[in-house]
């Protein structure tokens, strides 16, 4: 519930952002045609990750966009604000599950703020504005999706797979079938879901903006014939997109997205079937994107996701911390028409998992 | 397999295998555990349950992570025939039986974990050396101390031994690791010193922080194998490396082989950190949860009776696979709050004829 009280805090930014009767699209036009010199573009650029990981705005500073830097100042600052009044109590306690519940949900909410004030002022920084779309305005009621896909996980044997899936949009709810098959392994995944939009439109309506606030119900099942193990899984997760444009003028093209949700874990051993162990689960999930093209063809999108059970699982980042960390990842996907593109992701944990597929929309 | 996935698993292996395999290193270098040479003499210790530490001038010091061992010594022609082989670590009361041409009289040692014996060995021969408790073999119930995560709580450890030294029953102590803050050798070396005063000997494997500074022969020239699997009176033993949240492929083989071995015995299993957190929102556990299952099904399948972890610095008692589990993090390394649970350690009474155990609590005020 923190997370949907930040997400509505940003959405209501737009409504502030008249200042001196201009708006953000018309300071935005003045932001790019402000005369920024390459010189100082590259600057911007570079300042936007040094110092731009620890203190954000940097970038828009040095192109001479003040508003923007100090809005993205403060969107750093209170993500570092949130991460560390969500570990402070963590660090106390030891991680006591009397204040994890709370506390690593506030944690990774600010870690998601501060990471993407980063990216967003990097993007911010370079955007010239002229070929950014704002969002895909085609509208779809299904989409069907077939991929290969590797993964590289020390632990298991499997390698390809199969994976497909199909997603149906209904008014303002969207369900999906997923399911992976690898065929030297037998390994086998199955994921049902369905989300319901409570605030922005759905995949079947005409869109000017794709920002949304939704809630997921999913259960999977997972079965390991090798490993003589099986898994079901039932969560539940609350979250969405915004588009950037909402929060500053220059952002106009980039999106991020974070989620954040519970997940109850059932395990069935084959070799004592008749115990079966149950585990909970943090979902969490954020990323900072971009639209392509410049008729609105695809989107690319950096991601953090804390998932441990997935394939990815956590991050073996070395040293004392390996395994705390969920994985990372990118994932984009380009139409070439308003019928059919193609998707890939990236993503890096204990494991890496690639996917390269078609998608049809219709 | 086809060319072109061959190709793709090599650009995978290439690039990242380095990264998605942090204990790896350790897996390997506890291959090189348990045999040295120097001036004639090869000391090989059956399975690597001992690291040689000092090898000179007629003085063999070797460190036992096991209580029995086997060490075979081969020398050649030209070799050193006197040593003094002092062992430390081991067993109290352990005596030593020969196979071969060497012969050896006991030396007295002032502490009850170290055990000196002066050996004379013919040139050109091989001898094999048993060294444990002379009810190794014996089939009647014992109890052992299992103390985890440490770390800063170094400061007040003396009063945890004295505890453990109170008990004679007691034969030896587990530990799931966390033995140092960072893992530094300095700090190894300061935990060596400590355990000079506990009368029993120390059976462990690493945790997250014994591991932190990335160089694994730090803990290997000072206690040997990071993973270590051993018998005693009927009952099996296996403490393994975890501190990356994932045990290496390597450690699976050798768990794999172990549990085929000893289906028929009480089996405890140990290791650093829990394969599942039993909070499982905290995922202080395996950084893969897909591995942490497929772990608890080879235990199931290995037909392990119980399962002990540390890395949470609190007390919880559970079951995986309907294995009776336990995370005990009482060494004193910086403790849960409002769990009041404190400082403590595990006694565990095990039945190898019955395969039952009766585990303890023991707090420390």
């Amino acid at each position: 519930m923190f997370y949907v009280a930040v997400f509505i805090l940003f959405s209501g930014l737009p409504k502030t952002e008249i200042i001196n009767g201009k708006t953000p699209e018309t300071r935005q036009k003045e932001v790019i045609t402000h005369n920024v010199s390459t010189g100082n573009l590259i600057l911007g650029g570079v300042a936007s990750i040094i110092p731009g990981i620890i203190i954000s705005g940097g970038g828009h500073y040095m192109t001479g966009d003040n508003t923007g830097a100090k809005k993205l100042f403060y969107a750093k600052a209170t993500g570092l604000g949130i991460l560390i009044s969500g570990f402070l109590p963590i660090l106390f306690s030891n991680a006591s599950e009397k204040v994890m519940f709370v506390a690593y949900p506030v944690a990774l909410t600010g870690f998601g703020l501060f990471s993407i004030s980063t990216l967003a002022d990097l993007f911010g920084t370079l955007n010239t504005g002229a070929k950014n779309s704002f969002s895909n305005k085609t509208p779809y009621t299904i989409q069907l999706e077939q991929n290969i896909m590797h993964v590289h996980d020390p632990q298991f044997n499997y390698d390809f797979f199969s994976y497909s899936s199909v997603f149906f949009n209904f008014r303002k709810t969207v369900s999906g079938i997923e399911g992976y098959y690898a065929p030297e392994d037998s390994n086998k995944k199955l994921k049902l879901s369905t989300s319901y939009i409570l605030l922005g439109k759905a995949p079947s309506e005409f869109r000017n903006d794709n920002s949304k606030l939704e809630i997921t119900v999913a259960w999977s099942w997972h079965k390991f014939p090798n490993e003589l193990f099986s898994t079901q899984t039932y969560e539940i997760s609350c979250g969405g997109r915004m588009e950037l444009h909402h929060f500053h003028g220059s952002l106009k093209g980039s999106f991020s997205e974070i989620s954040l949700g519970a997940a109850l874990e059932r395990v069935k051993y084959d070799f004592t079937p008749t115990d079966k162990d149950y585990s909970s689960l943090l979902l969490f999930r954020f990323s900072f994107g971009i639209y392509l093209g410049s008729n609105k063809n695809g989107e690319l999108e950096i991601f953090y996701n804390h998932r441990h059970d997935d394939w990815a699982a956590g991050l073996g980042a070395g040293g004392m911390g390996d395994g705390v960390l969920g994985h990372f990842g990118i994932q984009g996907h380009y139409f070439f028409n308003k019928l059919l593109g193609v998707r890939a992701l990236f993503e890096a944990g204990m494991a890496y998992r690639t996917v390269l597929g078609m998608v049809i929309r219709y | 397999m086809k060319f072109h996935k061959i190709c793709i698993e090599l650009i995978f292996l290439l690039v990242f295998s380095s990264c998605i395999r942090n204990s790896q290193e350790r897996a390997e270098i506890d291959k090189e555990t348990g045999s040295d040479y120097f001036n004639g003499l090869l000391v090989s210790i059956e399975g690597g349950l001992g690291t040689v530490r000092k090898m000179e001038n007629g003085e063999l010091e070797i460190w036992f992570q096991a209580p029995e061992q086997y060490i075979t010594l081969t020398t050649d022609e030209i070799s050193d025939s006197e040593w003094n082989l002092t062992v430390l670590n081991a067993m109290p009361g352990s005596i030593i039986s020969i196979t071969g041409d060497a012969t050896a009289y006991e030396i007295a040692s002032d502490l009850p974990t170290k055990k000196i014996w002066h050996l004379s060995l013919q040139p050109g021969s091989t001898s094999v050396l048993y060294i444990g408790p002379i009810d190794a073999v014996e089939n009647s119930s014992f109890r052992i101390a299992v103390l985890s995560d440490i770390q800063e709580g170094i400061i007040n450890i003396q009063d945890i031994f004295e505890t453990i030294n109170s008990d004679p029953e007691i034969r030896f102590v587990l530990s799931s690791g966390d033995l140092m803050d960072m893992g530094e050798k300095s700090e190894l070396v300061r935990f060596q010193n400590e355990l000079k005063k506990l009368n029993i000997p120390w059976y462990t494997t690493c945790g997250n922080h014994d591991t932190g500074v990335g160089d694994p022969s730090i803990w290997h020239n000072i206690f040997g194998k990071h993973s270590v699997f051993f018998t005693f009176k009927n009952a099996a033993f296996s403490l393994v490396d975890s501190a990356s949240a994932s045990i290496d492929p390597i450690n699976y083989t050798l768990l794999d082989n172990f549990l085929d071995e000893n289906s028929d015995k009480f089996h405890l299993f140990i290791t650093h950190i829990p394969p599942v957190d039993p909070w499982g929102i905290r995922n202080g556990s395996f950084g893969s949860r897909k591995e942490a299952y497929k772990l608890i099904a080879k235990l199931a399948g290995g037909l392990v009776n119980l399962m002990i972890f540390g890395h949470i610095h609190t007390y919880y008692s559970f079951s995986y696979a309907g294995i009776d589990a336990h995370i005990s993090g009482g060494g004193g390394g910086w403790p849960m709050k409002f769990d009041n649970i404190g400082r403590h350690f595990l006694t565990i009474d095990i039945e190898p004829s019955t395969e039952k155990h009766f585990l303890n609590v023991v707090r420390i005020p």
